[in-house]
């Protein structure tokens, strides 16, 4: 066992070495927001601190809230403008109340505004900075601009997605602020957790959203010179044989037969023993490489005779990598999926619109099996401000009065 | 052995920040995961929280090879794959299929803080190293499984990869081109790195949970119900019905341009330019020239009304010219835009080069090797030291030795009696 206090083979119970969840700033932004939300999943509370202002209403329809459903429900928001002196002096006093902050300005711009990392960890030794940026910190693109879409081009993940003859495609739901969120929650969680066990001073974290994409998927592994790099081949796997998606009577499936040769004679018993199958040159995967073609096409014509339901469940019967291919709605509707119990109900309340009286959203996965508090919903913009200030911030009432007077708040 | 790296020295003056300052621990520093993992995802897990800090100790052995260590060469030391995922790993080589090599890996579970597996169901129980029998006087052990769909319920024992993830969970459906009927999904198991990297962060979240409860806990942790997560906006509208879910390719409802371009190279040659504002277009208008500069272009609901227009104009200046020029040309001006990066641009890219990311390092069996970083790196120690992923058994002496206390001989007589290999 380690020496670590939470450690103690011994099992006799001891105080808790831990004994509050951290409190999390999120200078609001689409990339914080993914920190944020799994840093909530973990219990901390998190504020969102969004630009006030009539032009930037709270989203109260469609994929925008959607959006703010996901991400924001748990938090609390409050409203502050930093591009005012006044706003900045209050971020300065607030931010070092907090023991996490997520931000994702260009680099430069948060110590511009009064809060960067000289000041907050003077201010409060003990705080965390998760700067999450597309291209890091430093390095000569670091002021470069990007969204997800440039993002996921440039960590070397949209070359090798879609089908050869269209364009390379992005992944869904913004996949590289996905890879970012995760891996500053765990990263600010990680040191957070070292300041409270042992006073480790808190850390500034450098996350970069291309080097976040780039470390995956063995796409640099994977360059062996000149021109001998992956290129997209549509859902083709590259060492898959079949290994792909396929038509089939009502929808499509996916099949992934690799190296194991049990597998493919349970695959070929499976599809029937067609006759294109039989013979020399099927017994190890390198050989099936040069029978690709024949192996895709009798797979294709034989699946365009079953449906997705006898494919998915009698092909698993046999032991099989098949998959149906769901649209969303038809996954939550699936029975696994139902019996998983994703989602989870959150109370009325918080963002005006559709969901005011309660909407359905994902429970944490790594929650599973725990009984966690009701969810808090998505919050109004600013609705925790005045709350926020004086709890956190220790501002008076007559303060916060003349910040929302001056447009501040 | 694998050598370890030494940060490059600074491109230029003021380039680099401050180097570590000395005697900085790592925030996991003192916690022992031991490993049950094999393939991308569970060493993808560890593989973050060795960066962190922990000590990662990885059971394997030569009776049942981690299927990563088969690169193309068909030598199991011989696999990048391998030592990239498994940086900063260690090494321990039990045969589980004796009962000594099980009551080791009980011992060293023992003395760990965190089990994870990615066993097939049920494996673990039938060796004997289930929750009851690992978490017996261990009660603040955190155990990981990481099921494809879970535990229970109609479907559980259903074999699943990171691809069959993406096919079930709605990823391949949404992640297309909107004219191309078939879904096309991706041919990467990036499901398999959502995973690793989330089971990462909840272990994490588990040790707080353990520090601040006590106890320990059995992780279930559902790939499926992960990679639902990491599409989570998506999920949330077709639960409550808020908004047609379908597959939108590059583009975006109220951005012109916002795409994914051809470049002068061919199919080889992409570059994608995404204008958030009404200044970012007149900035790129400028450099197009031409047709861009048309003044009813300028405003994003004019650039949206004609977008097939637009994108004609942006796509034909595109291919004129290299993704790398239309990159730099673009950003020089603050027009956001990308190369749609090849693992040769990666391999070379400068940033990438100047920021360390790119490893460049010695392998015993392999020499120079040159490996991606990682997704983070501290203030205090901006270019973080790796060692290789580890040679088979190569820490047999270290975890047998100095974590189990076995003595020479008694090491030497579980080598011989085929227990430890």
């Amino acid at each position: 066992m380690t020496a670590e206090a939470g450690g103690g083979a011994s099992g006799t119970a001891q105080p808790p070495a831990i004994t509050s969840r951290p409190r999390v700033l999120e200078i609001s932004s689409p990339i914080t927001a993914v920190a944020g939300r799994f840093l909530a999943d973990a219990g901390a509370e998190v504020v969102k601190v969004e630009a006030p202002g009539a032009g930037v209403a709270a989203p109260t329809a469609g994929e925008a809230l959607a959006n703010r459903l996901y991400l924001d429900t748990d938090k609390r928001s409050i409203t502050l403008d930093t591009a005012s002196a006044a706003g900045r002096a209050v971020l300065a006093r607030l931010a070092p109340r907090f023991d996490i902050v997520l931000e994702s300005g260009e680099p430069g711009r948060l110590a511009s505004i009064g809060a960067g990392w000289d000041v907050l960890s003077t201010a409060n030794p003990g705080l965390t900075l998760a700067s999450i940026t597309p291209f890091g910190q430093w390095g000569p693109y670091s002021h470069y601009k990007a969204d997800d879409l440039v993002v996921f081009a440039m960590g070397g993940m949209m070359f090798v997605s879609g089908v050869p003859e269209l364009p390379p495609v992005v992944a869904p739901c913004r996949q590289g602020f996905v890879a970012g969120g995760i891996h500053a929650a765990m990263a600010a969680l990680a040191c957070w957790r070292a300041t409270r066990l042992r006073g480790a001073p808190g850390e500034w974290i450098d996350v970069s959203l291309v080097e976040a994409l780039a470390a995956q998927e063995n796409t640099i592994t994977n360059f062996k010179g000149g021109s001998d790099f992956t290129r997209r081949e549509g859902s083709q796997h590259r060492n898959g044989n079949p290994g792909r998606v396929f038509r089939c009577k009502d929808g499509y499936v996916h099949l992934l037969i690799q190296h194991d040769e049990q597998v493919w004679a349970r695959f070929v018993a499976w599809l029937g023993h067609p006759p294109e199958l039989q013979g020399d040159g099927f017994d190890t995967l390198l050989a099936r490489r040069s029978k690709a073609e024949i192996i895709t096409e009798t797979t294709a014509r034989i699946l365009l005779t079953r449906t997705r339901e006898e494919i998915f469940d009698g092909g698993q019967e046999a032991h099989l990598p098949i998959a149906a291919v769901f649209s969303i709605t038809e996954a939550l509707a699936d029975p696994q999926v139902v019996h998983m119990n994703v989602l989870e109900r959150v109370p009325a309340g918080g963002v005006a619109g559709p969901a005011e009286a309660g909407y359905r959203t994902l429970r944490p996965p790594y929650q599973r099996g725990r009984s966690l508090p009701s969810r808090r919903p998505a919050p109004a913009r600013g609705q925790d401000t005045d709350a926020v200030l004086a709890e956190i911030g220790g501002l008076g009432a007559q303060e916060i009065a003349q910040l929302r007077r001056d447009g501040v708040v | 052995m694998s050598s370890e790296v030494a940060p490059p020295a600074a491109a230029g003056p003021g380039s680099t920040p401050a180097s570590r300052p000395a005697g900085r621990t790592l925030p996991l520093a003192g916690i022992r995961i031991l490993a049950f993992t094999h393939v991308a995802a569970g060493p993808y897990c560890t593989l973050q929280l060795a960066a962190l800090g922990a000590e990662v100790i990885k059971v394997e052995s030569s009776t049942r090879i981690d299927l990563w260590r088969w690169d193309k060469n068909r030598d199991p030391e011989r696999s990048l794959r391998f030592i990239d995922h498994n940086k900063n790993a260690r090494s321990v080589t039990l045969n589980l299929k004796t009962d000594e090599g099980r009551a080791l890996a009980k011992e060293l579970a023992a003395k760990s803080d965190v089990v994870i597996e990615n066993f097939a169901a049920g494996v673990l129980d039938r060796l004997g190293l289930g929750w009851d029998v690992l978490s017996r006087g261990h009660e603040d052990l955190i155990l990981v499984h990481m099921s494809g769909l879970g535990a229970s319920g109609p479907r559980s024992a259903y074999v699943t990869y990171g691809p069959s993830m993406m096919a079930i969970s709605g990823m391949t459906h949404l992640w297309n081109q909107p004219e191309r009927e078939e879904p096309v999904g991706s041919q990467t198991s990036y499901p398999d790195y959502l995973v690793g990297s989330y089971a990462a962060y909840a272990i994490v979240a588990a040790l707080v949970d353990r520090d601040m409860e006590g106890a320990g806990r059995e992780i279930d942790l559902i790939q499926l119900d992960v990679v639902e997560t990491a599409m989570g906006p998506a999920v949330v509208a077709a639960a409550n019905e808020l908004a047609p879910v379908g597959p939108k390719g590059n583009r975006v409802p109220d951005q012109v341009p916002h795409d994914t371009y051809p470049c002068a190279g061919g199919n080889d040659d992409w570059c994608v330019i995404s204008v958030a504002t009404d200044a970012e277009w007149a900035a790129l208008a400028r450099l197009i020239g031409g047709a861009a500069a048309d003044a009813r272009f300028a405003s994003a609901a004019a650039r949206v009304a004609a977008r097939a227009e637009v994108d004609g104009i942006v796509g034909a200046w595109t291919r004129e010219r290299s993704a790398h020029q239309v990159f730099e040309a673009c950003q020089a001006v603050g027009v956001p835009a990308g190369v749609v990066a090849t693992g040769r641009d990666l391999m070379t890219d400068r940033h990438l080069a100047e920021r360390g990311f790119l490893l460049e390092m010695e392998h015993a069996a392999m020499g120079p090797v040159k490996l991606p970083g990682l997704a983070f790196r501290f203030d205090h120690d901006p270019l973080p030291t790796w060692r290789l992923g580890p040679l088979m058994g190569q820490d047999n002496a270290y975890v047998l030795g100095e974590v189990l206390g076995r003595s020479p001989d008694d090491i030497a007589r579980l080598e011989s009696e085929s227990v430890v290999k």
